[in-house]
């Protein structure tokens, strides 16, 4: 903070005098805005060289609000990659134990494993339903011609932009509407146990609940079902993904109504 | 620099769940903002239907004498659209990212029922940001 | 307790690549995961204090785990056993491996003895949450406030810890203070301790 404090008091002080000069400090700052490209700097530079009190605020802005209003949305598809290093990112462990103290209270209140089962894949729908559009906005992803490219982006885009895994995608039956997406990591997992108690639990089911709600909201009714489970003894993750129905896109207004 | 008018989000039922105004001009009560939800949401369906085009996603600029609407749908079916002084610039980039607030403020925050209006302080906030006219010319460069 | 999440031994966490802390995961992942442990605890309550209260017991059970994998990992299994040492452990080492910083600052209170103050301008479980109106103070920040109870009770100083949202002069929002006191016996022994140094 002191630092950019001071270098602004700089650039206010020589402001009248010499723009040019002030233009390579507002240069200098620009290039520590991850993801910003040499000519988005230049432009964005000569636009902010003349206008004080929208320097006044860049320099005190956060640097996840600078990359927000600089850098111009890319038009076309992005790769989970890239847009994995580009976005916030926090300590895995936070995630994975927050995670764990999630289902760990799930066990308190609702006592049978089963319904813990079910809760999770509740609490996963739910948000679903919420992240399809952030997946949608950051992506830049337009509509699947099918359901194969579907489960693709799934795998190599959305776990990957989420939970910075990549997963695979495999075993489609013959008309291509059921698949398998295998996770080759997984960082819900991370320190877990399942003790004999919870013989019956799908530690992860919130993945499940999570694919099935998003894909609802882009009109996909489907059923996910975990066919292999690490903490259950198995040698992967993997997730069947079965498309049930593709509800139609057209407008929701009948004649009857 | 050219002037945004309002700025209104609908959910994929046609609800109106967001509404703002930008100063003086075309300021309307809120029973004029709903009609004019309610109207562009049909319209934009309506477009849909008769559009030429296989696969149309629905009036994207709408010009008229006084004003332009900018409008961006979503994939799940929400609608974002800016009403705004004709000939404004960069809409297309300020609804992305007014988008963008929304999965941010909105749909990230635990208090917010879905489908239902938006009250989210934190996204009047960055939106207000977000709308400044610098920042629209900064977007659009 | 049921042992879901609990951590594994030692040399299985260092068997695993994955488990030096290095890996990450997006923010909103992180954030979808917060906002649907809040809206489900708030399907299981009647008001907002059992709310606050549910949070903190989610958190607790973070901070408990928190504890033994710093310990293992950068400690060499050693445990702090000063309190000044381990509330700087938890406003620097804590913080930063769990919201990528230092926390703003480590105050001491000063009406009360025994009250500590951690401030954060602007709380990671925060930083998409605005509160309704009628919730009134209720700050998210329980569970942060559960995760230091945790890592302090884990480490033998029990103590109490809530979340508070502090108007800040010349800022839109409020700054969340997490705010510790200490039980009874943690001063006794500290101050204890003090005599016998002094």
């Amino acid at each position: 903070m002191v630092p950019k404090i001071d270098k602004l008091v700089n650039v206010l002080s020589t402001a009248d005098k010499d723009v040019a000069n002030f233009q390579v400090k507002l240069y200098d700052e620009m290039t520590t805005i991850e993801g910003l490209t040499e000519d988005g700097m230049y432009d964005a530079t000569t636009m902010m060289a003349t206008k004080l009190d929208l320097i006044r605020e860049f320099f005190t802005m956060p640097n996840h609000h600078r990359k927000r209003d600089l850098i111009m949305a890319p038009v076309g598809p992005r790769s989970g990659d890239a847009i994995f290093a580009n976005v916030e990112r926090v300590n895995a462990e936070l995630f994975t134990l927050t995670y764990g103290a999630t289902v760990r209270q799930l066990l308190t209140d609702l006592e049978e494993v089963e319904e813990v089962n079910k809760q999770l894949d509740q609490m996963g729908y739910n948000i679903g339903i919420r992240l399809i559009d952030e997946f949608l906005a950051k992506s830049n992803v337009t509509r699947c011609v099918d359901f194969r490219e579907t489960a693709e982006v799934i795998a190599k885009v959305g776990f990957k932009m989420f939970l910075g895994v990549t997963a695979t995608v495999s075993n489609w039956d013959a008309d291509g509407t059921c698949c398998s997406i295998i996770l080759e990591d997984n960082p819900l997992v991370d320190f877990v146990e399942l003790p004999d108690t919870c013989r019956g639990l799908y530690y992860c089911n919130i993945l499940s609940g999570v694919i099935r709600g998003a894909l609802e909201m882009v009109s996909m009714k489907t059923e996910v079902t975990w066919i292999r489970d690490v903490l259950r003894g198995d040698d992967a993750y993997e997730l069947q993904v079965k498309l049930l129905k593709q509800v139609p896109e057209e407008y929701p207004y009948k004649d009857d109504e | 620099m050219a002037a945004i008018y309002s700025l209104y989000i609908i959910n994929k039922s046609g609800g109106l769940i967001f509404y703002k105004d930008y100063g003086s001009a075309g300021r309307m009560d809120t029973n004029d903002s709903l009609r004019v939800a309610s109207l562009w949401h049909s319209m934009h369906a309506i477009s849909q239907q008769l559009s030429p085009t296989t696969g149309c996603s629905g009036i994207e600029l709408l010009e008229a004498d006084t004003f332009d609407l900018h409008c961006f749908q979503s994939l799940t079916g929400t609608k974002f659209f800016v009403v705004c002084e004709p000939g404004t610039q960069h809409m297309e980039s300020l609804l992305k990212v007014i988008y963008e607030l929304y999965t941010d403020y909105v749909l990230k925050n635990p208090f917010y029922e879905m489908e239902m209006p938006i009250r989210c302080e934190l996204f009047d906030i960055n939106l207000s940001q977000a709308v400044q006219k610098d920042r629209v010319a900064m977007l659009g460069r | 307790m049921i042992g879901v999440g609990k951590i594994k031994q030692y040399s299985n966490v260092l068997d695993k690549p994955l488990s030096k802390g290095k890996q990450e995961v997006s923010l909103s992942a992180f954030a979808f995961l917060f906002s649907e442990l809040v809206q489900y605890n708030q399907t299981q309550v009647d008001n907002i204090a059992e709310l606050e209260r549910r949070l903190e017991d989610a958190g607790y059970a973070v901070g408990a785990r928190v504890l033994e994998l710093l310990c293992h990992r950068d400690k060499g299994n050693r445990r702090e056993t000063r309190l000044l040492g381990i509330l700087s452990f938890v406003h620097s080492t804590v913080w930063k491996v769990l919201f990528g910083k230092v926390a703003d600052s480590l105050e001491k209170g000063t009406e009360h003895e025994d009250e500590y103050m951690i401030s954060e301008k602007e709380l990671l479980v925060n930083r998409f949450i605005s509160i309704p109106k009628d919730m009134g103070t209720f700050n998210c920040g329980a569970f942060v406030a559960g995760i230091v109870r945790g890592v302090l009770d884990s480490a033998g100083f029990p103590a109490v810890v809530t979340a508070h949202f502090v108007p800040v002069e010349g800022q839109q929002r409020p700054r969340t203070t997490i705010l510790i006191k200490f039980a009874e016996e943690v001063l006794a022994s500290f101050s204890l301790i003090m005599t016998l140094f002094l």
